[in-house]
């Protein structure tokens, strides 16, 4: 019986072939049961169609619509992104590569203590006298009150001229020794305030240092001697 | 150029959405008898349907959205649900009973005169495997092939759930009209 049943159901709804349609059809004028199965599937259709509408709800649907429009920003940030994601890289290895290219030859006008370590001996050789770089800052330090030693000269990374003089005290002490770096205005691990503002102290490899500038060139004087000892030698170079 | 056409895609598929929407939210509250379910399930099938939208053929909108919204609903929301109705999905041909001799056919009049609250009353009484066959093919006017097709079952299969469906509601629909007087008790027949 399900068969036949199924068949006068999907009568009703249209859906049979022209030889199911005629086997329906013959079915239902010869039993009235089925026949009044068929009535039934279409009244049910009816009703179904008049009592229960589509149900209208503006509220959700404007909620639809707030989550489209975030779906919408959302995929257009990621578009956006995912388009131009190389060049942004791109730009941002040029920006590293070209910030280490000027950094390394006109940008940076500080020097870094590894830079200067090989300086901190002040019986370290150098060039000949003869042939130590013009740096120009020498000539405004006062080294009157001391006796130069030696004298060094020659070139730091990044094409920086220095000269290194050897130094004795008044009381014909030794044993410290003063860089001036050209174009250069701060030596890294010099931070440290002392009573003269002008003069910054710290260590480099250990040894007690002070630097203060000259005319945008730094000028270190180091050894091993107590920290105000070496300001009080920078203040009388300063004069 | 591109988010011009981008927007013209948008448009499109939110006036689309918007004529068919009070049939998805009905389909989806006829489905879930939830209404808060309902809104969810239906904002859900509206999401998909636009991130699918560039592989829509373009023919039946509603059809198709419908059966992103079953799809849904079977897949997700369905396992969420412990239904009270425990049907065999085999072949039982007690859910065949025929209606009757033709002269025990109620009269027509009498679905029209019942209130649609107890329609949808009688509707929510069929287990959920046929109503979702009912629903798309009398509400949503959906092909037994388009049935088929959101269901994931063959047509033959859809065949028997439209029947067997319309069979249990048409006897809750009964059950309703001898509650409510408008057909007499089998006592007083």
């Amino acid at each position: 019986m399900s068969r036949e049943i199924e068949l006068v159901h999907a009568l009703a709804d249209g859906e049979l072939n022209a030889a199911e349609e005629a086997e329906a059809r013959k079915l239902i004028s010869e039993n009235a049961d089925l026949s009044a199965e068929y009535e039934w599937a279409l009244s049910l259709k009816s009703a179904l169609v008049t009592h229960c509408k589509p149900i209208a709800n503006d509220e959700a649907w404007q909620r639809c619509v707030g989550r489209l429009n975030e779906l919408d920003k959302v995929n257009s940030t990621e578009s956006f992104v995912g388009k131009w994601a190389w060049i942004f890289c791109g730009a941002l290895l040029l920006m590293i590569f070209a910030g280490g290219i000027v950094n390394r030859t006109v940008g940076s006008r500080t020097v870094s203590n590894t830079q200067i370590a090989g300086l901190l001996d002040p019986i370290s050789s150098g060039t000949a006298a003869s042939k130590v770089p013009q740096v120009q800052a020498a000539e405004n330090v006062d080294l009157s009150k001391f006796q130069r030693t030696s004298i060094v000269g020659g070139y730091l990374e990044g094409n920086r001229a220095f000269v290194k003089y050897g130094l004795r005290d008044q009381l014909g002490l030794s044993g410290f020794g003063l860089a001036i770096i050209q174009g250069a205005d701060r030596i890294e691990g010099l931070d440290q305030r002392t009573s003269n503002p002008a003069i910054k102290s710290g260590q480099l490899n250990g040894v007690n240092s002070v630097t203060w500038s000259v005319q945008g060139n730094t000028c270190v004087l180091f050894g091993e001697r107590p920290m105000s000892e070496l300001v009080s030698f920078a203040e009388e170079m300063m004069n | 150029m591109l988010f011009s056409r981008a927007s013209s895609s948008r448009d499109r598929f939110q006036r689309q959405a918007e004529t068919v929407y009070p049939s998805l939210f009905g389909t989806a509250l006829r489905l879930t008898r939830d209404r808060e379910e309902a809104e969810d399930l239906a904002q859900e099938a509206i999401v998909r349907a636009y991130e699918a939208y560039d592989r829509f053929d373009g023919e039946n909108f509603k059809a198709w959205i419908l059966r992103i919204l079953t799809n849904l609903y079977i897949n997700k929301y369905r396992r969420r649900k412990r239904t009270g109705h425990s049907i065999s999905l085999d072949d039982d041909e007690s859910s065949y009973e025929p209606v009757g001799a033709a002269e025990q056919i109620p009269d027509r009049q009498l679905l029209d005169d019942m209130l649609g609250a107890e329609v949808e009353e009688a509707l929510a009484q069929v287990p959920e495997i046929f109503r979702i066959a009912v629903l798309l093919s009398d509400l949503e006017g959906m092909s037994y092939d388009e049935i088929a097709l959101a269901t994931d079952v063959p047509v033959g299969t859809v065949r028997s759930r439209i029947a067997r469906g319309r069979t249990i509601l048409r006897r809750e629909l009964e059950r309703y009209a001898r509650q409510e007087g408008y057909l007499k008790q089998e006592s007083e027949k």
